[in-house]
């Protein structure tokens, strides 16, 4: 193996999932933590997110140059495995191109409201095409400045988004339905947050494994925290029932902001920052593609596989163009995700488990 | 080579979110926009009627427009085509709702004006006496900022904002509107 496929660290790898998570959630989490107490939803299920982390990490601990596609073809077999991992690439391509579908509709509503999201979508595919192409540890390297700019960004933002919320009702009103809220917190947070699980398919390139299961916890706690922060401000801001009926509510809000008089239209820079999410979703979603297509007919990672993906994506997307994507979201990518992400780590680490009991050389 | 490239190609890309007139169909430089400072609302059940002054410099240089419609929606669109250049809303300091408007309709004129992304939600809401139109026609903002400013203190409390009578009438309690003094008052020095 060449020297740069050990690369990413793992606080590498957290920022990419954190960074990568808060593309989809700040359009999608707050339409779902629309109502009473919402803002809970994105804490009560990181308990089940880290421990899926948890269970993810233990799969490939022992095992220093397998990511979790190595342990889907070593633990349930290669003819299982490998239609498991061909399965999640073509998953990872719909998700990509839905997402690029999202991110372009929301550049185009939020900041050029007298344009079609088209232009946005091709541009914001075709950089993602040209950085999966690349290497990983480019994108990884990238993943912790644009960690930074956007912690920067929030703690700009966020801030200055606190005036003119209602705060009683949306602290007084927490506990009302704390099962609804764990279920809409599991909708809501299933696509964002599982990306930490998501990550763990580069896994076999980070050097320093014994760090990787903790910082990915901590990348996972931070997201499910600011996430939280988001969908509470929100709450106080809007109320459940106008959140509920707003697109882009998070660039809304910080349309009406005003920094001292000096600065106003913050969407923009709203905008522009979430764009650095937005890349980096969709390069990782193509560079996930392509690694597990690799690995599903057994040949060598090159680039042009990552041409081969991004080429796809951008076929799927503008294919599905004029379908409603939040509807898509809800009903189909959401649920399906959901499972993807929740249900295989426990069964790998049961399965890993249940071997090294039996002292199988696996 | 290949590094100026990868260099050159995002950096020729990210150009295209600019405001150049030859990137995107319908940017607009800023003299091509007319910046609006202040929006009048009268609705009495059938017709709706936006009235609004474009922010400049000198008080000569104010204009006013007015546009009309059976819906909210088509009186913005009116005032959008009375208006030589591009209407830009999402500067108004504050919006007049006549004495006719009742609080549901102003709720849902708002929102149709959100829902457009053409207001931010710290914009004032007021409520005039009789129609709003005329203390658009006759004042400029600073008279009408001065005299609302004057009633803020005396009533000690602060106007409302777009977003709570929006989300007052989402949650059923709708925001109470400061109420603007007559005519002849914003008239007199």
């Amino acid at each position: 193996m060449k020297r740069h496929e050990f690369e990413l660290s793992p606080r590498q790898l957290a920022a990419m999932s954190v960074v990568a998570a808060l593309s989809p959630a700040i359009t999608l989490l707050p339409r779902r933590a629309a109502l009473p107490g919402g803002f809970w939803a994105p804490l009560v299920t990181g308990g089940l997110y880290l421990l899926l982390v948890l269970c993810s990490f233990y799969t490939v601990k022992h095992h220093p140059k397998d990511g979790l596609g190595d342990s889907f073809c070593r633990l349930l077999g290669k003819p299982l495995g490998g239609l498991l991992l061909l399965g999640y690439a073509l998953w990872f391509l719909v998700l990509c191109a839905a997402t690029a579908g999202l991110a372009a509709q929301r550049i185009a509503d939020t900041a050029f409201a007298t344009e079609g999201p088209l232009l946005f979508l091709v541009v914001l595919l075709g950089l993602a095409t040209a950085m999966a192409c690349g290497r990983l540890s480019t994108l990884a390297r990238a993943a912790e400045i644009f960690f930074l700019i956007m912690g920067l960004g929030l703690l700009l933002l966020l801030p200055f988004s606190l005036q003119g919320g209602d705060w009683g009702p949306a602290f007084t009103s927490a506990l009302d339905q704390p099962g609804t809220v764990f279920l809409c917190g599991l909708g809501g947070v299933a696509w964002t947050a599982g990306l930490p699980v998501f990550v763990f398919f580069f896994a076999g390139q980070a050097a320093h494994r014994e760090r990787l299961g903790r910082d990915l916890s901590w990348g996972a706690a931070i997201l499910c925290a600011v996430l939280a922060l988001v969908a509470l401000i929100l709450l106080a801001t809007f109320g459940p029932n106008l959140l509920k009926t707003l697109d882009n509510s998070f660039f809304t809000l910080v349309k009406g902001l005003r920094l001292f008089g000096a600065l106003e239209r913050m969407e923009s820079v709203a905008v522009s920052v979430w764009v650095y999410a937005d890349f980096l979703l969709l390069t990782m979603l193509l560079h996930l593609g392509r690694r597990l297509l690799a690995q599903t007919v057994h040949r060598e990672n090159r680039w042009w596989l990552g041409l081969v993906c991004g080429i796809a994506a951008l076929g799927l997307a503008l294919a599905g163009s004029t379908l409603d994507l939040n509807a898509l979201f809800r009903d189909v990518l959401e649920p399906v995700t959901f499972w993807l992400t929740v249900l295989p780590p426990p069964l790998l680490a049961a399965l890993e488990w249940l071997r090294r009991r039996r002292g199988e050389k696996v | 080579m290949k590094k100026f490239l990868l260099f050159f190609l995002p950096c020729a890309l990210l150009l295209l979110s600019g405001c150049g007139a030859l990137t995107l169909p319908s940017s607009r430089q800023i003299d091509e926009w007319e910046v609006a400072d202040l929006l009048a609302v009268d609705f009495d059940g059938e017709k709706a009627t936006f009235t609004t002054i474009i922010r400049a410099d000198k008080e000569e240089d104010r204009s006013v427009y007015q546009g009309a419609g059976d819906t909210f929606e088509q009186a913005l669109e009116s005032l959008q085509d009375v208006c030589p250049k591009r209407l830009l809303l999402e500067h108004l300091r504050f919006v007049l709702f006549g004495e006719e408007v009742e609080a549901q309709d102003a709720a849902r004129c708002l929102e149709a004006l959100l829902r457009q992304g053409d207001v931010r939600l710290s914009a004032s809401v007021y409520q005039t006496q009789g129609k709003a139109a005329p203390y658009v026609e006759d004042s400029t903002v600073e008279t009408l900022s001065g005299i609302m400013d004057e009633e803020q203190a005396e009533k000690k409390q602060p106007a409302a904002t777009v977003v709570e009578v929006l989300r007052g009438s989402y949650q059923g309690t709708p925001a109470e509107l400061n109420v603007v003094k007559e005519r002849e008052t914003v008239e007199a020095p």
